[in-house]
């Protein structure tokens, strides 16, 4: 249990820091009026609600009630 | 179409007129988006395939299924906004000095190339495919003169006229770079005749300053065969200006003339 989850945060980092870079790239190369913060912001939404149902539903599993 | 001439884009100079601004068709960006939806769907099919057949979700397969599900979903929603920055980020800009072509290649290469309008030959268009024409959908190519490799803005919409507001701003440079020809043409006329009055009547070459008079220019005083005796330099005429110093007279004192001029 302990190694899938060291594993599933390692895997966090890795898509944390490809997160990192579009953010850095949407807002260096944005030009005013576009939609990359709109497209940025409902991705950042999207990761942390992902994010926080894999912790419920890990800590779900742990009981057995999946 | 219409772009606002101060549209912002990176890289842009001061006081420049952007007359093309355009991004990648979304037709571009289809293969990807039909990636994404079936990515979306495929993780619910397969765990109701797993319902279906009975097997067992229990223990450790149920932890599997719950930190699974969430990071084939994360991976899949990270590639996807990747893969729209690398669409998105795509410009063709064509302004009053230049075109430009901005291509993103993921997330870690990023080419902007730039062609100044003197060097643009041709522009002309490319429709590939029935999708390409019903969606009217094209490449802009723009061939260049000289070595330089040609430009092509890809899967751009309403291709024609992007090509035809290029056209048009590159013809107009042509032609303010025309008349600037034609006005140092003119100028350079201007000099040689200049030069040739200096050589034939001893003129110098370089006009006099705009304060001061015209030098006289008459025949009795420039022409070499009029010999008379040179006037007094310091003497101005009497309707000049107090502190007046007429230029020098080229004409040679009498006795410094070659012999034929001693008559």
């Amino acid at each position: 249990m302990s190694a899938i989850l060291i594993g599933y945060v390692i895997f966090l980092l890795i898509v944390g820091a490809f997160a990192a870079a579009g953010f850095y790239h949407a807002v260096k190369y944005r030009v005013p009026g576009d939609k990359t913060r709109l497209g940025s912001a409902i991705y950042a939404i999207s990761a942390i609600i992902l994010i926080v149902v894999s912790f419920i539903l890990l800590t779900q599993a742990d009981t057995g009630a999946v | 179409m219409s772009v606002n001439p101060d549209q912002q884009f990176p890289g842009k100079q001061e006081g420049e007129k952007v007359s093309v601004f355009a991004r990648r068709h979304w037709l571009f960006f289809l293969p990807d988006m039909l990636i994404f939806a079936l990515g979306l769907v495929m993780p619910i099919v397969i765990l109701i395939l797993l319902r279906a057949l009975e097997a067992d979700t229990s223990g450790s397969a149920s932890v599997v299924i719950a930190l699974g599900v969430p990071a084939f979903y994360l991976s899949l929603f990270t590639w996807f906004y990747i893969r729209w920055l690398d669409y998105y980020l795509d410009l063709a800009v064509a302004t009053d000095r230049r075109v430009i072509d901005i291509d993103q290649h993921g997330l870690f290469r990023r080419t902007v190339s730039e062609l100044e309008h003197e060097v643009v030959q041709d522009v002309s268009v490319e429709k590939n495919g029935i999708l390409a024409t019903l969606l009217n959908v094209g490449n802009v190519v723009i061939q260049t003169a000289g070595e330089r490799p040609n430009f092509t803005f890809a899967t751009i919409g309403k291709p024609e006229e992007v090509a035809t507001q290029i056209s048009y701003a590159t013809r107009a440079t042509g032609e303010s770079d025309e008349s600037m020809v034609q006005a140092a043409e003119k100028m350079e006329e201007a000099a040689s005749k200049l030069e040739q009055a200096a050589a034939a009547g001893g003129v110098p070459a370089t006009p006099p300053a705009a304060s001061e008079p015209e030098p006289p220019s008459t025949p009795e005083a420039t022409a070499p065969s009029q010999p008379d005796p040179p006037t007094e330099p310091t003497d101005p005429p009497s309707d000049t200006p107090a502190g007046y110093n007429p230029p020098v007279d080229p004409t040679p004192a009498a006795d410094d003339l070659p012999r034929e001029y001693q008559r």
